[in-house]
This record gives C-alpha cells, structure tokens and sequence, in this order.
C-alpha cells in the first residue's frame, strides 16, 4: 500500500513536470491585465476622496429613523420648556418728545401733526398762564 | 543559517512595494508568476481562453487583496490558492454540485494502458488526463492539498501556511487524498483489463 501511494506520489510529479514544460509567458494578457488593475487602482482613488460607503449609508439612515421615531414616539418627545414671562422690554421705537427727531417725523406725517407737538411741548415747559395759550380769537 | 537568495530578497522588496500600492512593483512581481499560473489554469479549464480569464481574476483578486499576503508561504503557493478558488467560483453552484465522472466515465476518454512509473519515467498524455480527471474527482479540501503539494510544489509547511491550517491537518487530508486516488486507480486498471 505505502508503495503504491509512492509510486502515485511519483506519477503526480511527472504530471506536475510535465505542466511546467508547457509554460510560457503571455506579454498581451500580462499587459491587458495590469490596465485592468491600473484602472481598478485609478477609481479606488477618486472614490477615496469621496466615498459613500454602504456601512456610512446606512448608518446615517439608521440614526435619522431613529431621531425620527423618538421625535415622533407619543411621550417620548423632548419636554416643551415652560415659558414664564418675563419683565416686559419695552423698545425706544419712537423718538424722545422734544427732540429734533420727533419734530422731523411729526413734520414728515403733516403740519397739523407738528403743530400738535409743538402745542403739547409747550404746555410742557411754559406755564398756563403764558400767552401762547390765551385765545387770540 | 539561513542563506537569502538575492531573488527572494528582490521578491521581498517586490511585494513590500506593491503592499503599499506600487502597480509597477506588483507587475514585475507577476511578470516572474504569469507563465507558471497560465500552464496551471490550463489544466483547470481544458481551454486556453478560459485560462486566460482565470489568470487575469486571479491577478486582480491578489492586488486587490495583497497586504493579506504574510509571507507564510511563497507568492506563488499563494496565487494558486487564489487561481483555485477563482476556478472554483467560475464553475458556479450548480456545476460544482454535479456528481463527480465515475471510473467508467474517466475511462472513457482513453485507451491508455496502464503504465509502471519509476523514478525517471514520463507520463503519456492519456495517463497525465486521467490523473488530472480523477484529481478533480476528490472533495475540494482534498483536491486543495494534492494540487498544492505536487503541482504547486509546496511543502506541507508551506501548505499549511497557504490554506490557514495546521500541518498535522496537511499530512492527514494528503493521506486520505492519496488514497482515494490510489483507490480510484485501481478501480480504473480493472476496468482497463476487463477491456482486454
């Protein structure tokens, strides 16, 4: 038995030998193939620059579901802040009485608007019994 | 001490620089590969068309997996691993599932007679095919070893290296190979004096 698998062992060698004398080099399919490569190679490194690869794909899909599932999920939402308010601010919209700009905007809306201010500022300042606001009529 | 051949230190920097991407490095590495995985496809696929294919995957399933490549075995050992399993794939499902040609059907093709080998014997062309067929017979981790230790001309450490499996493994599926393949042997020489 040892001697037959010997002598298999032998013919398997022939065999072997016999493939090697047959062998010869193929300069078109060993060109043709590192174009592939080269070629393979070439569009590895545009996809380098930007890859979408399907693990980043779905993973990014997986923790938008997510978020959106939670965002959606009946409880689960994130808790509205309560809202208190506050002191109330109240913005300096309109120009300071008796300032230049006051009396531009009254001049801009009309003369009777200006002449109103002018009315009002005086009583301000001056004293009733001042002769602007005696009746001329 | 070990004695470095200035060709493999040549290889060794070959594929250091091709592991870092150098196309230049890999195709000079293949260049020495070509012609020896070319023959050996041959055998695989009967058609020299066929072959051609299968060498130019097997070239492109190496570069793109090379930095696996960890020097276990030679380059070589390596590419015909790749080379089978490449063969393996383009066979597809359904015919790497057909039952394997019986002793009677291997027989068929030829009308060689049975030839005594010694030690510097040649093999004729209908023996070498009837070996090559009733290789292809044996189970894929069979087949695997047999190949890789006669036509690779691995050793079972470099067998072991290549396949990723220990050498007690190589030496027991080389056993149990060997002696299907003496057992289908001998199935064919009685067929054979049964014929005259």
């Amino acid at each position: 038995m040892k001697d037959d698998k010997q002598d298999l062992a032998k013919l398997l060698q022939c065999d072997a030998r016999k493939i090697r004398e047959t062998e010869g080099f193929d300069p078109r399919l060993h060109q043709d193939t590192m174009r592939k490569i080269r070629q393979i190679e070439s569009g590895d490194n545009r996809e380098r620059s930007f890859s979408w690869s399907p693990l980043k794909v779905s993973a990014t899909a997986a923790i938008a579901v997510i978020a959106c599932v939670w965002a959606v999920w009946p409880g689960q939402s994130p808790v509205q802040p309560e809202v208190h308010p506050g002191p109330k601010i109240v913005l300096a919209s309109s120009p300071t009485p008796g300032s230049a700009l006051a009396y531009r905007q009254a001049l801009m809306e009309g003369e009777e608007a200006l002449l109103t201010m002018l009315d009002r500022d005086a009583r301000l300042v001056l004293p009733r019994s001042s002769a602007v606001f005696q009746s001329k009529r | 001490m070990q004695i470095i051949e200035p060709t493999e230190t040549i290889e060794r920097e070959l594929i250091s620089r091709a592991k870092k991407g150098d196309v230049e490095a890999f195709s000079s590495l293949m260049e020495g590969m070509q012609a020896r995985l070319l023959a050996q496809a041959i055998v695989f696929c009967s058609d020299p068309d066929l072959a051609r294919d299968l060498v130019q995957e097997t070239m492109i399933a190496a570069w793109k997996s090379l930095k696996r490549y960890d020097g276990s075995c030679q380059l070589f050992t390596w590419l015909y691993v790749i080379l089978q399993r490449q063969h393996g794939r383009a066979r597809g499902w359904f015919s790497r599932r057909l039952p394997s040609p019986t002793a009677e059907q291997i027989l068929a093709g030829s009308k060689h007679e049975a030839t005594a080998v010694t030690e510097n014997s040649e093999i004729g062309a209908d023996e070498s095919e009837i070996l090559r067929a009733i290789v292809a017979t044996l189970p894929p981790k069979h087949r695997e070893v047999i190949r890789l230790r006669f036509y690779a001309d691995a050793s079972e450490a470099e067998t072991a290296g290549a396949l990723g499996i220990s050498i007690g493994t190589v030496k027991s599926r080389l056993h149990h190979a060997l002696k299907k393949l003496q057992g289908m042997r001998e199935k064919l020489n009685l067929l054979r004096t049964g014929d005259h």
